[in-house]
């Protein structure tokens, strides 16, 4: 199994979870689910950093795993609540400030935990994929609270009815990520660590004071609304759909990269290329 | 109200009494008067069969639920094993020998009955002493006694393999040990369960330590059940006020036949013949120290191991509509399941629950029409 790693250095712990694809077990979870805990409990860590992996933040639940196990719906289910243990312990960690550095794309369960911070950035070619309903799935991991409250209630209708990928330009304009930070892997993580660093020495009690505040209304959401993902979880487990869409992303990519980011980056190509034809145009329009 | 108590000597019909029935009722309903609703699970088959038959449910506030969970011996024989039987029993000079009500269970491409129909030989014990009969009276004919059920069955084997077995008789092991499945049943229905009635028969070999995880890891009360009516109320009552309390015990309520302890005997016979594997039950899922597995000591009664059993097609659980795994995990009732009364009767089963007398779906089928008034 990959390392899943926790260092605390001038106030900051950092998490680092390089899971192969980004697609992680029962025993990825429990140990990620530890490891945060860990840093919930340093007192010498004001701000932790979840870096993912270098390829890919977080992608969900192992659907491999699940696909080979002889009840797969009930595996699927407990790495399900497994990923809710996580990021339910991210959304409780009241004393610190939690920030996700994507360095690599995220999907369906992945997206939740990204955004689950309170803080994320992301480099630029990331996609995010809430691609759920594409694997016959409605979804858990808390999105029904954390999309409203965070893009609101119709932009949540058309990622979650869709399941298309989203480009980090326009995760940026959503609101599912607060910067994007171009540049080499390095720069990327200097600048995200000098920024956790800067936050976890300066005023950090004014900022989790706001956090607790920001947070309430949806913390007290969270028991009711994880129940009723659950209960549609586990129906959706139990669903031909859900067997036949993991067949299909089982069979066709074996431990490749899922095929939804190779849509996902095909379709942000034909959207650059329409931006940079519009961008042409105006600037045509603008020489004229 | 005066609280009834139940005197210990054996007397049948006091546990059918129909006024002692109407008293343990009144007293569950004040109890769970003032109670949320809540979901009471037991796995045994057993259970189903009287809870059914007895109407019990109907007995019950409408808010108290007591569901069925994976206590059909015959239900939660892997599909793997089936076939395994099948395959040995169309070997040439090999005799099957089970219980008659494994039988009709489908497994990947027939069940035991058309393999015999096919000319296999399979033959129908009461005991597994008569296999031992069977196997002396025709020496030169090699017999496999396919056993099927949970810690009562395993123990009777395990005395007898135990007390040694003639040379012609190998065994078929698809024995499954009742509570590491608890943990899975937890997992499933997460926090919407609120107790067990455990299986009275298996906790009388196994005793009531063995279920101590549920208090001390899921905070769950337990209570041992019986099977007459009386034994059930009462079981159920003495949950309730568990749960009520906030107590989280493992109780007996069948104490007429089980001691806590369990049976001593039987457990050291186990403890010699078989190990705790992980095991496949049917549809539902591997469960870790599950199976029953014979010692390597005893690897030469062991027909896996000395007879070619090996079916030439990989199993097929469950038809793609049945629900069966499903019904087993008290997931679903068997009226969810669109097969059942229509596609599926006992006559013409999909499913290992419409065949086993003890399987949630054949009891239904059968009793489903009773209402109180008719008893």
């Amino acid at each position: 199994m990959q390392e899943i790693s926790y260092q605390a250095r001038n106030n900051v712990g950092h998490i680092k979870f390089p899971i192969h694809n980004g697609a992680m077990d029962l025993s990825h979870c429990r140990q990620l689910l530890h490891t945060i805990e860990l840093a919930k409990e340093d007192h010498a860590c004001k701000v932790i950093i979840l870096w993912g992996g270098p390829d890919f933040f977080s992608n969900g639940i192992d659907l491999n795993a699940v696909h080979l196990q002889y009840n797969a719906s009930i595996l699927a289910y407990k790495n399900l609540k497994a990923l809710n243990n996580i990021v339910h312990a991210v959304l409780t960690a009241n004393t610190k400030l939690v920030i996700s550095a994507l360095q690599g794309s995220a999907s369906a369960g992945g997206v939740m935990l990204a955004i689950a911070a309170d803080l994320r950035y992301a480099r630029k070619n990331i996609v995010l994929n809430p691609s759920y309903a594409n694997l016959g799935l409605c979804g858990s991991e808390y999105w029904s609270v954390l999309l409203p409250a965070i893009i609101g209630y119709g932009f949540t209708q058309k990622l979650i009815y869709e399941a298309s990928p989203v480009s980090a330009a326009e995760a940026l304009r959503l609101g599912l990520i607060h910067q994007i930070i171009d540049g080499e892997p390095d720069t990327f993580e200097e600048n995200i660590t000098a920024k956790a660093e800067y936050l976890a020495s300066t005023n950090i009690n004014a900022r989790l004071a706001a956090k607790s505040v920001l947070n309430h209304h949806l913390l007290a959401q969270m028991e009711t609304q994880v129940k009723l993902e659950l209960e549609k979880m586990k129906d959706c487990c139990n669903h031909p759909e859900f067997e036949s869409a993991r067949g299909r992303f089982v069979e066709k990519n074996g431990h490749q990269q899922p095929l939804f980011l190779n849509a996902a980056a095909g379709n942000i190509q034909q959207k650059n290329k329409r931006d940079d034809q519009d961008d042409n145009t105006y600037e045509a329009n603008d020489n004229t | 109200m005066k609280r009834m108590t139940i005197h210990k000597k054996f007397n049948p019909d006091a546990f059918k009494d129909r006024e002692i029935v109407n008293r343990l009722t009144q007293e569950i309903k004040l109890l769970a008067a003032r109670m949320a609703p809540l979901k009471i699970m037991h796995i045994c088959g057993g259970h189903e069969n009287a809870i059914v038959r007895y109407a019990i449910r109907q007995f019950l506030p409408a808010h108290i639920k007591v569901i069925a969970g994976p206590g059909c011996p015959v239900c939660v024989c892997p599909v793997e094993s089936i076939d395994e039987a099948i395959t040995l029993a169309l070997l040439p000079g090999v005799t099957l020998l089970t219980f008659g009500d494994i039988l009709r269970v489908p497994a990947t491409n027939s069940s035991l009955e058309e393999a015999r129909v096919n000319g296999g030989s399979v033959k129908v014990v009461y005991s597994p002493l008569d296999a031992i009969k069977l196997a002396q009276h025709s020496p030169q004919q090699t017999f496999v006694f396919f056993s099927v059920g949970f810690e009562t069955t395993a123990a009777g084997i395990a005395g007898l393999i135990h007390s040694g077995v003639p040379e012609n008789l190998f065994f078929l092991i698809a024995n499954r040990y009742m509570p590491p499945v608890l943990k899975l049943l937890m997992e499933v229905h997460d926090d919407s369960l609120q107790g067990f009635l455990l299986a009275g028969h298996a906790t009388a070999i196994t005793g009531l330590g063995v279920y101590d995880f549920m208090r001390d890891e899921f905070k769950l009360p337990c209570a041992t059940a019986g099977f007459e009516p009386v034994d059930i109320l009462l079981a159920i009552r003495e949950l309730l006020t568990l749960i009520k309390n906030d107590q989280h015990q493992v109780i007996n309520c069948y104490s007429r036949v089980i001691k806590n302890e369990g049976n001593l005997i039987a457990q050291k016979c186990l403890k010699e013949v078989f190990d705790l594997k992980p095991g496949v039950w049917r549809g539902i899922d591997k469960v870790e120290d599950s199976a029953y597995v014979l010692k390597d000591k005893y690897a030469f009664l062991d027909a896996r191991k000395q007879l070619a059993c090996k079916p030439s097609y990989p199993p097929q659980a469950h038809h793609p509509s049945c629900l069966c795994h499903r019904v087993m995990l008290g997931e679903v009732e068997p009226q969810d399941c669109k097969l059942f009364k229509k596609a599926c009767t006992p006559s013409k089963p999909f499913g290992p629950c419409m065949v086993s007398p003890e399987g949630t779906c054949h009891v239904r089928y059968s009793y489903s029409e009773i209402k109180i008034d008719s008893l």
